[in-house]
């Protein structure tokens, strides 16, 4: 089950790559979250609660960054396991500049077991792209009030 | 003693639980609460083939309202192994109800849980921590069999947990000679017979009186109670089943797989607990059935008389066919009956059956007889084409004679009785197959819309008797007669929708000379009845019925003799008819009377004259006379009692476009000998060929190469609707069986056996013009697609850029 898209979000490509990578970042970002512990540089381990109908459950996983080109892509992959199957996902996240922001582009590979797997492609790849899409904007909503605000936005 | 009269056998009776069930009064296994109840769910692999590393139970144990958390190691403490539920010359595994070392499919259970509520065991069950170490998986039944395939239990040194074969005559001399060799290769997909109930199981351990009872949706509630009982090395006469209604039972129903998990639970706890089964816990883990694959090799002479067969059947039981349930002998049952209707002079079988990574294998509607009549029937066709002769005329040169009964198949069985051509040629007449082949002339290539037809002769070997397995040889049940003159049938089968409850009312009714208002039958309560088998292998009217019929008879001749003592007349000049017996041109007593003077005024003392035993009640014990376990000189058994037969036709038109099938119209002829009743049996027809065309059009289970199942809910696993077929026309021919008390013979499982090759010759016949024939099953749009890319005529007319 194959999945891409792109997000765009407001931030230089530095400084989104830093996010998109940061740990902290991922904890807070990543939909549901309960918990990030870092095994090893680039290697976490994650509680995740997911409130989707029939998948509903917590869900805990390892998630590893790799192949990583600042500024320009890194590998991600993550397997996990929940009170209905497992899942597990890998692909490139890419960034490129699109004026003073940045366009994340991203392919990810998923492979289901257990339970889900019939759900699979008529349920769970929507709701992947729906969360997928949802950690992408918390990023850009974590950069955008990071960020210094743009001169108009401070006007009343 | 005077013939019984016919009166109420063959009379469309209405069934007697349908006002309960229709006004709502039914009561299912899951209606059943008992004080202080807790509530199961499981804990299933999510992998095809695993290695449990570890298990943590701590979270889910320290749970508010989570009263027990077994693991398979922890269950050890209970139970044993599941026993084995059929075992001739088979490999059986020690597996257990929740896995141990490893989980041998996807949705086995692993852990299970007892709670206040389902939905706080549920919830108990994401706190179970596990590690799994995922194996390699194997699905498919060749791959499975190949040398380098992953082994399931590797103490085997292979994946066979059973072959058999035999040969019998001068097969390498026939084929070498034959004028005509043709060889398929058939295969057939894993589905399974859905019951509208699933499995549902109430077991509560009273620590008081030391006893397990199990409320269970079972088609066997005394083979339950032996299964349960061994699982747990309980006393068997400590346990009693309670079966009550079922909703659906089609031999899958007929093991103590997970139904022994609740009972591990009540042992734990002290407390009744109930799993009411999902449906996606059915079709995961619920019996599942068919998935084979077929060799056939068939030597013809030229003026189209069969000669040899030789056959190789390559069957699949998941991981496990022999304790999970008992799917594995259905392998065996295919291999004798391959030969089918047809008369033979060289044979040759054999049949292996590989275990997979897939859920467990038990019956399903057929158990075998299905699969003997799924590839024969499709070859006859074909080689009927082949030979230039209509599928009918092919059969007719070929078929057993009606006059040649008892008839000993090559393969070993003998064939009761039965007129097979008969059964053929008024199928023709009902189906007006002429009618629709003209039709089909005329209207071919004027639309995208192709009409076919096919048919297919079927035997249904009913009432099984086969050694070393739960599918044993004998039934005994109770008629007892009652002080206000009622009669009670105490027996050990089981009403699963099959209508019992009413036919064996009406087998007593005419024996006794009563009317069935006059009969209840009890069943469902191991402790109230005899020890009687259920009804499997479609034994109700070859076993039960006999057993019955033959109970009642001695228990009127002991009346007789009652009343005849007290007459000071002989018995033979007495009958009982509409609940009176009558001397010839004399006297009369009702049978209210007889049975007050027998109970209480005077009593029996008095009147029951010293030679008779008992005229209170006869418990019978019936056995088939022509079954046979002792080897004949090729080593040939007689597993079954008696032969019922039939034909049937499909008329389909398929859509070149969108690859829809139509069934535009379904007839059947059915010989299942004297008829009981014949809204009950043409019902049985009507539903299982349904069931059948499910197989045929929709149904399969989705596994794909890791041993993940895809399709677990009932919107991707399709069943057939009213809607997707005609009204079914069905005839019957009367044969009655030599061998049965009533000359009846089975009939639940006939419909079921046939369609596939009926639709499969009728898709063959419909796309003739493209010149493609069926392969793979289910017939789904797609698939029919696929079927027709391979076709240049077709990819001229239709194809799009292929």
């Amino acid at each position: 089950m194959k999945f891409e898209g792109e997000s765009r979000l407001k931030g230089t490509r530095a400084a989104v790559w830093h996010a998109l990578v940061d740990p902290a970042v991922i904890e807070r970002c990543t939909p549901g979250c309960q918990s990030l512990a870092i095994m090893a540089p680039d290697d976490f381990e994650l509680v995740t609660k997911v409130g989707i109908a029939s998948i509903s459950g917590t869900y805990k996983g390892r998630m590893r960054l790799g192949e990583k080109v600042a500024g320009e892509r890194y590998a991600m992959s993550a397997e996990g396991a929940g009170p209905i199957g497992t899942m597990s996902v890998a692909g490139v996240v890419t960034l490129a500049d699109v004026g003073d922001e940045t366009l994340v582009g991203y392919a990810f590979e998923a492979t289901v077991g257990g339970a889900m797997t019939g759900m699979a492609q008529r349920a769970l790849l929507p709701i992947a792209k729906l969360l997928t899409k949802q950690f992408f904007k918390s990023v850009d909503q974590l950069l955008a009030a990071e960020a210094p605000p743009a001169a108009d936005e401070v006007e009343p | 003693m005077t013939k019984s009269t016919s009166k109420w056998v063959g009379a469309s009776l209405a069934r007697k639980q349908d006002l309960r069930l229709v006004t709502g009064h039914g009561r299912y296994t899951d209606d059943v609460s008992l004080p202080g109840m807790l509530h199961a769910a499981m804990l299933r692999c999510p992998h095809a083939h695993a290695r449990i590393k570890s298990i943590d139970v701590s979270r889910a144990r320290a749970l508010q309202g989570v009263h027990a958390v077994l693991t398979g190691e922890d269950a050890k403490r209970y139970w044993g192994p599941l026993p084995p539920t059929i075992d001739i010359g088979m490999k059986v595994p020690t597996v257990y109800a929740l896995a141990t070392e490893k989980a041998y499919y996807m949705g086995e259970p692993v852990v299970a849980v007892a709670a206040d509520t389902r939905y706080l065991a549920e919830d108990a069950l994401e706190l179970i921590d596990i590690e799994y170490e995922p194996l390699a998986a194997v699905t498919d039944t060749e791959a499975a069999l190949a040398p380098d395939a992953p082994l399931l239990y590797p103490e085997w040194g292979d994946n066979v947990q059973c072959e058999w074969g035999m040969t019998v005559g001068a097969l390498d001399e026939t084929f070498a000679n034959a004028d005509h060799v043709f060889e398929y290769r058939l295969p057939q997909h894993r589905y399974s017979g859905a019951s509208l109930e699933a499995r549902a199981a109430l077991a509560h351990f009273d620590a008081y009186n030391r006893k397990l009872t199990l409320y269970c949706s079972t088609q066997s509630p005394n083979l339950v109670r032996t299964l349960v009982a061994q699982t747990f090395r309980f006393p068997e006469h400590d346990v009693q089943v309670i079966a009550p209604d079922i909703g659906g039972g089609y031999g899958n129903k007929l093991q103590a797989d997970a139904e022994v998990i609740p009972c591990l639970l009540s042992l734990a706890t002290g407390r009744p607990v109930k799993w009411t089964e999902s449906r996606q816990e059915n079709l995961l883990s619920g019996m599942q059935c068919r998935d084979y694959v077929w060799y056939l090799k068939v030597a013809v002479s030229r003026d189209g008389i069969l000669q040899g067969l030789d056959a190789q059947v390559y069957g699949n039981v998941g991981c496990d066919g022999t304790c999970h349930a008992a799917g594995a002998g259905k392998f065996l049952v295919a291999a004798a009956y391959v030969p089918g209707p047809y008369k033979w002079q060289a044979f040759r079988v054999a049949t292996k059956v590989a275990v997979s990574n897939k859920a467990p294998s038990g019956a399903y509607r057929g158990y075998g007889k299905d699969i003997a009549n799924y590839p024969l029937e499709v070859a006859m066709n074909r080689m009927a084409d082949a030979l230039g002769l209509t599928p009918a005329e092919f059969r007719r040169r070929n078929f057993v004679g009606k006059d040649e009964f008892p008839y000993q198949q090559i393969s070993g069985p003998i064939y009761d009785s039965g007129d097979y051509a008969q059964c053929l040629a008024k199928l023709l007449a009902l189906v007006d197959y002429d009618g629709v082949k003209r039709r089909q002339a005329e209207t071919q290539g004027k639309s995208a819309k192709y009409l076919g037809i096919g048919i297919a002769s079927m035997l249904e070997p009913s009432g099984g008797a086969v050694p070393n397995c739960i599918f044993n040889s004998y039934e005994v049940a109770t008629v007892r007669f009652m002080p206000e003159g009622g009669v009670l049938v105490l027996t050990g089968h089981q009403d699963i929708g099959q209508g019992t409850e009413t036919t064996l009312c009406q087998v007593v009714a005419d024996e006794l000379g009563i009317t069935p208002d006059d009969v209840r039958v009890v069943y469902g309560d191991t402790n109230a009845v005899p020890y009687g088998m259920g009804p499997w292998s479609s034994r109700g009217a070859t076993f039960n019925v006999s057993c019955i019929a033959e109970a009642a008879r001695r228990l009127k001749t002991n009346l007789r003799e009652v009343v005849a003592n007290l007459w000071q007349c002989e018995a033979t000049r007495l009958d009982v008819a509409d609940g009176v017996v009558v001397e010839a041109g004399g006297r009369t007593m009702t049978l209210r009377d007889l049975g007050n003077q027998l109970h209480l005024w005077p009593g029996a003392f008095g009147i029951v004259p010293k030679h008779v035993t008992n005229p209170f009640e006869v418990t019978h014990y019936w056995t088939s006379p022509i079954a046979s376990w002792v080897p004949d000189e090729l080593g040939r058994i007689r597993l079954y009692s008696t032969h019922p037969s039939g034909s049937s036709a499909i008329v389909v038109e398929v859509d070149a476009e969108t690859g829809k099938i139509e069934v535009k119209d379904i007839a059947i002829v059915d010989d299942c000998g004297v008829i009981i009743n014949p809204m009950i049996v043409d019902g049985q027809l009507h539903g299982g060929y349904v069931q059948g065309i499910g197989g045929a059009l929709m149904e399969e289970f989705h596994y794909d190469e890791r041993g993940q199942l895809w399709n677990t809910d009932l919107t991707s696993y399709l069943h057939p609707l009213a809607t997707d077929v005609p009204d079914i026309k069905c005839d019957h021919v009367i044969s009655p069986s030599p061998y049965t008390a009533l000359g009846t013979k089975g009939m639940g499982e006939g419909s079921t056996i046939m369609p596939c090759a009926v639709m499969v010759n009728a898709v063959d016949d419909a796309l003739k013009p493209f010149g493609v024939r069926v392969s793979d099953l289910p017939l789904t749009p797609e698939r029919v697609i696929r079927l027709l890319e391979t076709s240049a005529v077709w990819r001229d007319m239709y194809g799009v850029g292929v």
